[in-house]
């Protein structure tokens, strides 16, 4: 049995709603550990990207508190994003640089060292290094995915948030990521990720489930799956919630 | 001839598509048979008619003030030079023409036009008429007023006089110069040999040295000279129309002919910033996204990312980005230039209030977008700025470091070499590097979502602020020194509210 240290991350009551909109984000609070795995799950609209976005410091939630390494996420915002990187599902870059010149930007922004080697290993297990002298913008959205995976893996950054991950990636490309998230979490990263599918050998610590920005169920997927056979997949998962939950609902 | 009216029809209905469209943004709702509507059409084409007519005065009486003040050997050395003029701009058209294919199809032109038995004649010529038109309407204007203007010192009534020969002129000229740039640039997408010699749009450049030894060439731009300055008659114009029909000719038998494979690709770009839609005039920097991807994506990545550390890095991928984007750079120093050198010449002037209301409002409304290009990437996408472990001053200071080198070079080196005496110039040039700072502070507050008293602070508030506050004090007495001092200290508050503000980009 794995024991979790003090929280790398500790979400209280965070609440956040888009301007006359229900809120997107509904009281949720949560923790995860270094070295932990931790997948968000919930259908379309439940919060997933507005919640990462909350917890990489991009929107500032309307109540409640963020606190990474114990530190306040609104208070400490600078010092913070040395240890958070959020991949959204679309991220962006320069239109003038090339992918290489991406890594390196960043690399020597955060005075790096001897981050060559390592960059060129990233690029080559992503299968980027043949396409390492082109624009991103003439990627295909997989790539794209791919060198943002590696420009956040290249600041090595203590919390890792990932914002549909699997969605534009390849079955091989999927597999590869894992085992680079597998990499990170050993190393004492923590990461939370959303996503509607996950890789056959996936198996994450936990799983958050979310609904209309409320966070309804957390656990490990055989607490979650209520005794179901096998390995449950998402949907299982995720069925099994949004049933207890109504049921709950139903008897308050 | 069935072919071509199809075409006419198409293009029609699609110019009634967007007609429509800024109609509703007006208010009004074509095809509605109410009373109301029918009224507040009338009085929609009224109030136009009458704000075109009284713009059209304005203009023509601006003209004349202009020509009137202007001194008495400038009317002549623009007569010098206006042949030379028109040659360069006929050079430009042909060697663009002769770039990409004058020719331009939008995706439903590529989706349904392309595969179908409508004649390619038919739509070159229809796209060159189109062409043509879009041409004048810019340039007739403008070729009247300088008639106007540069016919003052002549007898009276020769300025409407000369305007009427330059219009009646320029008209065919321009045409003319369109459709043969077009038929050089149909020519070339019809021939696969021609398609394939990429600095083949270099040749029209050769005319400019050849004019030099054969002034004959000049001939167009000569006669405009001669209409502009009152000895030509509008009359002589005529003998040039009859060529249009052969040419139209020409168009449809190239355009017949070009391979639309070619044609397509070429479109690609343009097909893309069609299909914005109104966002073509709603979203520019969408639009300039597009065009600076294209012209990226036609060449290899040249020059690399030097390798420096810390902020130094971005100062050197801003450089980098403005070496790669050569259309940005030349937009900054010709624009900012003129801007900030412009802004010296009215402090060391003392000018009046209208002068520096009109520079006001262009530092408001159109700043030179390439001083805040790096940084607007960096503030504006939320997984860019937190890759950066810089502070919000750090970055713009870093992003900003060489298009604001190039911005005050430019505009120091205009200023210096127009300034009236030595202590004006000492003072302008001062005024150079407060005020560029200060426009590159209000752009950099806007983008870094500065805020005053929880109210984020917008580029054109910071300009009527801060530069206005400067213009008062410059004005109220205090002279050009007062002006620049009331203009640092604005620049130094909006730095100390950058410092402040919230370094997540989301």
């Amino acid at each position: 049995m794995k024991t979790w240290q003090a929280p790398l991350l500790s979400v209280q009551g965070l609440s956040y709603a888009y301007a006359g909109q229900p809120p997107a984000v509904a009281g949720v609070s949560f923790e995860v550990a270094a070295g932990e795995l931790v997948a968000l799950v919930g259908r379309n609209g439940a919060g997933k990207s507005t919640l990462l976005r909350c917890l990489a410091g991009w929107s500032a939630p309307a109540a409640g508190h963020v606190r990474i390494l114990g530190l306040g996420s609104r208070e400490h915002e600078r010092e913070l994003r040395r240890y958070v990187t959020l991949v959204p599902d679309t991220p962006s870059f320069y239109d003038e640089l090339t992918a290489w010149e991406h890594v390196q930007l960043v690399a020597q922004a955060h005075r790096l060292q001897g981050w060559q080697e390592k960059a060129r290993a990233l690029l080559e297990r992503l299968d980027l290094w043949p396409g390492r002298g082109a624009y991103p913008f003439t990627f295909s959205r997989g790539m794209r995915y791919k060198l943002a995976l590696c420009l956040a893996l290249t600041v090595q950054p203590r919390l890792l948030l990932l914002d549909e991950p699997l969605g534009p990636l390849d079955p091989l490309s999927a597999e590869m990521l894992w085992r680079l998230l597998m990499e990170q979490r050993a190393a004492g990263a923590g990461i939370v990720l959303s996503s509607h599918q996950l890789p056959p050998q996936a198996e994450p610590d936990r799983y958050l489930i979310l609904e209309r920005g409320a966070l309804i169920a957390q656990g490990a997927a055989a607490e979650l799956a209520q005794g179901a056979p096998g390995r449950p997949s998402l949907e299982v998962l995720l069925r099994a919630a949004l049933e207890a939950h109504e049921a709950e609902a139903g008897d308050g | 001839m069935d072919d071509l009216l199809l075409v006419a029809g198409l293009r029609r209905r699609q110019f009634a598509d967007s007609a429509r469209y800024w109609l509703r943004v007006l208010g009004y709702e074509p095809g509605s048979r109410t009373r109301t509507d029918r009224a507040y059409g009338v009085y929609l084409t009224v109030l136009s008619a009458g704000w075109a007519v009284a713009m059209a005065l304005i203009a023509l009486q601006g003209a004349a003030a202009l020509g009137q003040a202007l001194p008495v050997p400038l009317p002549a050395m623009a007569g010098a030079a206006l042949p030379w003029a028109v040659l360069a701009g006929q050079v430009l058209t042909a060697a663009g023409a002769l770039r990409s294919s004058p020719l331009k199809l939008t995706y439903p032109d590529m989706t349904y036009l392309v595969g179908s038995p409508v004649s390619r004649g038919a739509l070159a010529v229809m796209a060159w008429a189109l062409a043509t038109v879009r041409a004048l309407l810019p340039a007739l204007p403008v070729v009247a007023l300088a008639a106007v203007a540069l016919a003052q010192g002549l007898a009276p009534g020769a300025p409407e006089r000369s305007a009427a020969a330059a219009l009646a002129l320029a008209l065919p000229v321009i045409a003319l110069t369109i459709g043969l740039a077009w038929c050089l640039g149909l020519a070339r997408a019809a021939l696969p040999a021609a398609a394939a010699r990429r600095p083949l749009w270099l040749v029209p450049f050769v005319l400019l040295p050849l004019a030099a030894c054969r002034p004959g060439l000049v001939w167009p731009g000569r006669a405009l000279a001669l209409a502009v300055s009152g000895q030509a008659q509008a009359g002589w114009a005529t003998a040039l129309w009859p060529a249009l029909l052969p040419l139209a000719g020409l168009v449809a038998w190239l355009g017949g002919r070009v391979r639309m494979a070619e044609v397509t690709r070429e479109s690609e770009t343009h097909a893309r910033i069609q299909a914005l839609g109104m966002g073509v005039w709603l979203a520019p920097d969408v639009v300039r996204s597009i065009r600076r991807r294209a012209a990226l994506a036609a060449r290899p990545p040249f020059l690399r990312l030097p390798g420096a550390s810390g902020a130094w890095a971005l100062v050197a991928r801003s450089g980098l980005a403005l070496a790669r984007d050569p259309a940005s750079l030349l937009s900054l120093v010709t624009w900012g230039g003129l801007i900030a050198g412009a802004a010296s010449w009215l402090v060391a002037a003392n000018a009046y209030p209208p002068q520096w209301a009109a520079w006001l409002a262009l530092a408001m409304f159109a700043p030179p977008a390439a001083l805040a290009e790096t940084l607007r990437a960096d503030a504006g996408e939320p997984f860019l700025r937190q890759l950066l472990p810089q502070s919000n001053l750090q970055l713009l200071a870093a992003d900003m470091a060489l298009p604001f080198c190039g911005l005050t070079l430019a505009a120091l080196g205009l200023w210096l070499a127009t300034a009236p005496a030595p202590g004006a110039a000492l003072t302008g040039a001062l005024a150079v590097v407060v005020l560029a700072a200060l426009l590159a502070l209000c752009q950099g507050a806007a983008l870094l979502r500065a805020s005053l008293a929880g109210l984020r602070i917008s580029h054109p508030a910071a300009v009527a602020i801060g530069m206005g506050a400067a213009i008062i004090a410059g004005m109220e007495g205090g002279g050009p020194l007062a002006a620049i001092a009331v203009a640092a200290t604005a620049a130094l508050a909006l730095a100390a509210l950058i410092a402040g503000s919230r370094e997540a980009a989301g």
